[in-house]
């Protein structure tokens, strides 16, 4: 009882009487400057609404269908305006917060005060954020007046107005990781629209293809992602998904997501300003369990793309291996020791398996691999409740007719996954020796992480150039030729064979990384000896 | 009551910080003397929970910095050798800010802001904006700031650095105060005069270790185990100084330019007295005669040698 009381004040200080929020919104509003900022703001908004009105409507004649089909693309525009107006303010705004406290050098007072991270970037994040909620509300008189000419609904407006919001939090967020990581405030800035663009580019895409592309018709069914793009959320507001006999509609799921993504966002830079590294083990523990849910719903939604096709445990493989790359950003901080950095990073053994979500290096590889074999799990269950919901058969409907008695047993491919999930294994384990190789030479954690990344980039990247240099003509996919040489020749081919070479390099690479770690180990025992007689002989000295 | 146990901080091929400890009881000041780069920032930055030790660790009323960080902050001022005053807002919002941090409640704040500005003497700029105040008033409205939510541990690390001779001396004013508020206040500083005045712990640090600590006297007394003596006699300074030499008591004479003698004596206040005795009696005759009172500044100069880190 006491646990949870004491949980819920602490939430209540860090939402509700935020210091660090109260004190950066009273700077906000402080003196004429906002007042003739939010009032330059309306001014455009108005003028521009007005000049595509004027464009849309104009005074000539026409009927009553044309002239509400003009008034929906007048409100259209002008929610594409407020989204493209969220899209540049909201990084903005958080990106140069943390940065700024960086270079006043006021950091150091405020966690030599029992502050957590978590209650500083919330703050942070909460300041923004109010004010990206200000220039929403300020906006309301001219989507208002979308409403009463007819061009929407107050249901629309204030659909939009959530999805648009929930956007922004998400851009907040991304943001103040980016102003957490960089070294300056105009480096904070464009890192944060470089990390921007590229999310709001994905959810356009994956957004705009299911909504404007094939497979969308009249129905209000789609997929929640549809409502993660701030420039689609007319189109999303009134969208669902089937779940079961309910209707759910998207902008839940999306706020989930949204939550999902903020919360990994803080801690990641929690993470990063915390001397003691508590939200480290904390990102680990919700960097598993999300990475577990995303690829389930991964799974899910993709049913109706892969559920046809005729090698579906390759495809599988292949997806799981595609959707785990991004683990190379992360890998160095996972696998990497050293001794110039904070005492986790410091060697603590090679494999431990207690306590597997504590930040250490000795913990990195069975994270790591626990990393693959819950997104394993999520992908072939996400994809086992899609399957079980839209009854999509698992052979293609060509060769079920073709292969009646075949269809009768489903082929389901669990071999070829089997190999690809082999590959993957084999393909994290490589990277995790070379980390370790990388450490045991005492060139610093920096310069370890840097090596280990700088090795999957010859692997993966500088062949490819190198291979079509060689021989142009060679195909990715097909059989055996000199794209075979490529380590991620298998995950790119559709063949049938792929799965096969992908088993055989998994082999390769669990021959490579069982001696590469070996000998860093050995490295390593031969380091930290020289490093006690070192210490003995200053102490004896001393 | 503070403990420091053997804090040690490493980084890449350098120990900043090599086994440091001290402890230190309510009320004391303690001077924490060392050149630029001895480590004097980085172990009080330990102490601020700020830095993670490599090894060792320090307990404040038994709470470790280690294990339980907010605990240690609850009870812990600092000050850093930089202001990182928020610029952009008002004396008392900047210190209602920390006070909310601090946690101390709503209802309180305005009269523990009143308090901790009366004490550092800022009443009159409670209106005013950080950023119009004085180098010297910024420095004490960081003070005001750590005072906010009553610490037992003040950290001041080089608190008077870049103010002028008014400033630092109500600093100095403002230190000794705290001190007999019954705080245990650690002051660094490489200006040894400034320190002298007011602590009554000291503990001398280079190149990370700490080579001497304990009350100003006694490292003064164990540092200087003779007595220098300064004596004027009227003529015949070289005769002097041989008469000297030979009585026991004295390890070594010599005379100056201007017939002052300086004599490093090994004996007590008696000796003292027959040391003049036998100068009259060898027909000389002092027109003065004092014995120099060693400072921190000779007792810094004689344990260190000036490297660093």
């Amino acid at each position: 009882m006491t646990t949870v009381m004491n949980w819920l004040n602490e939430n209540r200080a860090v939402y509700f009487g935020n210091a660090t929020s109260m004190r950066e919104f009273r700077v906000q509003l402080r003196g004429n400057r906002s007042v003739l900022l939010f009032g330059a703001y309306l001014v455009m908004l108005i003028g521009v609404a007005m000049f595509v009105y004027s464009e849309a409507v104009g005074d000539q004649r026409m009927s009553i269908v044309e002239a509400q089909s003009r008034l929906q693309s007048f409100y259209m525009t002008v929610m594409e305006l407020l989204a493209g107006t969220i899209c540049v303010v909201a990084p903005a705004l958080s990106a140069t917060t943390v940065v700024l406290e960086r270079q006043r050098r006021s950091l150091d007072l405020v966690f030599s005060a029992p502050v957590s991270p978590k209650y500083f970037l919330v703050g942070k994040m909460l300041s923004s954020y109010r004010y990206i909620w200000m220039l929403l509300v300020l906006s309301l008189p001219v989507t208002a007046a979308c409403v009463v000419l007819g061009g929407a609904s107050w249901g629309d407006v204030l659909g939009s107005y959530v999805l648009l919001s929930m956007q922004a939090l998400v851009l907040t967020s991304i943001s103040l990781l980016m102003s957490t990581l960089a070294p300056k405030p105009v480096s904070a800035v464009l890192w944060s629209y470089a990390a921007c663009i590229p999310y709001l580019l994905v959810t356009a895409s994956g957004a705009g293809s299911f909504l404007f592309g094939y497979g969308h018709g009249h129905s209000m069914e789609a997929p929640f992602f549809v409502a993660l793009s701030p420039f689609m959320v007319i189109q999303a507001v009134g969208t669902y998904t089937a779940v079961g006999n309910f209707d759910v509609p998207n902008w839940i799921p999306a706020l989930g997501v949204t939550l999902l993504i903020t919360k990994i966002a803080l801690l990641t830079a929690g993470s990063l300003l915390s001397p003691v590294g508590k939200e480290a083990r904390s990102l680990r523990i919700h960097g598993f369990f999300y990475l577990v849910a995303t690829i389930g719903l991964l799974g899910y939604y993709t049913t109706s793309s892969i559920g046809f096709s005729s090698d579906l445990g390759g495809t599988l493989g292949r997806t799981l291996a595609w959707v785990l790359m991004p683990l190379i950003v992360v890998l160095p901080f996972m696998t990497c020791y050293g001794y110039d950095g904070e005492n986790r990073f410091k060697p603590n053994g090679m494999f431990k398996l207690t306590d597997i979500f504590k930040p250490t290096p000795a913990t990195g590889l069975p994270y790591v691999l626990l990393l693959i074999g819950g997104a394993a799990v999520g992908l072939v269950s996400g994809f086992w409740i899609g399957v079980r919901e839209s009854g999509v058969s698992f052979l293609s409907p060509a060769t079920a007719a073709l292969t009646p008695v075949k269809a009768a047993t489903p082929n389901l491919g669990a071999f070829s996954f089997v190999e690809y999930f082999t590959f993957v294994v084999a393909f994290w384990v490589f990277f995790w020796s070379v980390g370790r190789l990388a450490s045991s030479f005492g060139i610093g954690l920096r310069a370890a992480r840097a090596l280990q990344f700088g090795s999957f980039l010859l692997l993966c990247a500088i062949p490819v150039p190198v291979i079509i240099t060689l021989d142009h003509a060679s195909s990715l996919t097909g059989g055996t030729n000199i794209w075979s040489l490529w380590a991620l020749r298998s995950i790119f081919n559709g063949d049938s064979s792929a799965s096969g070479e992908a088993m055989t390099y998994a082999v390769i690479l669990c021959l490579l990384a069982i001696p590469i770690s070996f000998y860093a180990e050995a490295r390593l025992k031969e380091m930290l000896e020289k490093r006690n007689a070192i210490r003995n002989v200053v102490d004896s000295a001393a | 009551m503070l403990e420091v146990l053997n804090l040690r901080k490493e980084y890449a091929g350098l120990t900043a910080v090599k086994g440091v400890s001290f402890s230190l009881q309510p009320g004391d000041i303690f001077g924490f003397i060392g050149s630029n780069g001895a480590g004097k920032t980085t172990t009080i930055r330990m102490i601020a929970t700020l830095l993670e030790p490599t090894s060792g660790t320090a307990r404040l009323n038994g709470a470790d910095i280690v294990n339980d960080p907010m605990a240690v902050r609850r009870m812990i001022g600092y000050m850093p050798d930089f202001f990182g005053l928020y610029d952009d807002v008002k004396v008392w919002e900047y210190l209602d800010f920390f006070a909310a941090i601090y946690q101390v409640p709503a209802k309180q704040r305005s009269e523990v802001i009143d308090n901790v500005l009366e004490l550092t003497d800022l009443t009159v700029k409670k209106n005013a904006f950080v950023q119009s105040l004085s180098r010297g008033m910024q420095q004490r409205l960081c003070l005001a700031r750590c005072l906010v939510h009553d610490p037992l541990l003040l950290l001041l690390d080089e608190p008077a650095s870049g103010l002028d001779p008014r400033a630092r001396a109500e600093l100095k004013e403002l230190i000794a105060e705290l001190g007999r508020m019954g705080k245990i206040v650690i002051v660094s500083s490489h200006i040894l005069p400034e320190l002298s005045d007011f602590c009554n712990t000291v503990g001398i640090i280079e190149k990370g270790e700490l080579l001497a600590y304990g009350p100003v006297n006694e490292i003064v007394r164990a540092t200087q185990p003779t007595r220098i003596l300064e004596a004027h006699v009227l003529k015949d300074a070289a005769g002097a100084v041989e008469l000297l030499q030979r009585l026991p008591q004295v390890v070594t004479a010599q005379a100056t330019r201007d017939g002052e003698l300086r004599i490093d004596f090994a004996g007590d206040n008696e000796g003292q007295a027959e040391l003049v005795k036998a100068l009259v009696d060898g027909g000389f005759k002092p027109i003065g005669f004092r014995e120099h009172q060693a400072d921190l500044e000779d007792v810094f100069l004689k344990l260190t040698t000036g490297a660093v880190n």
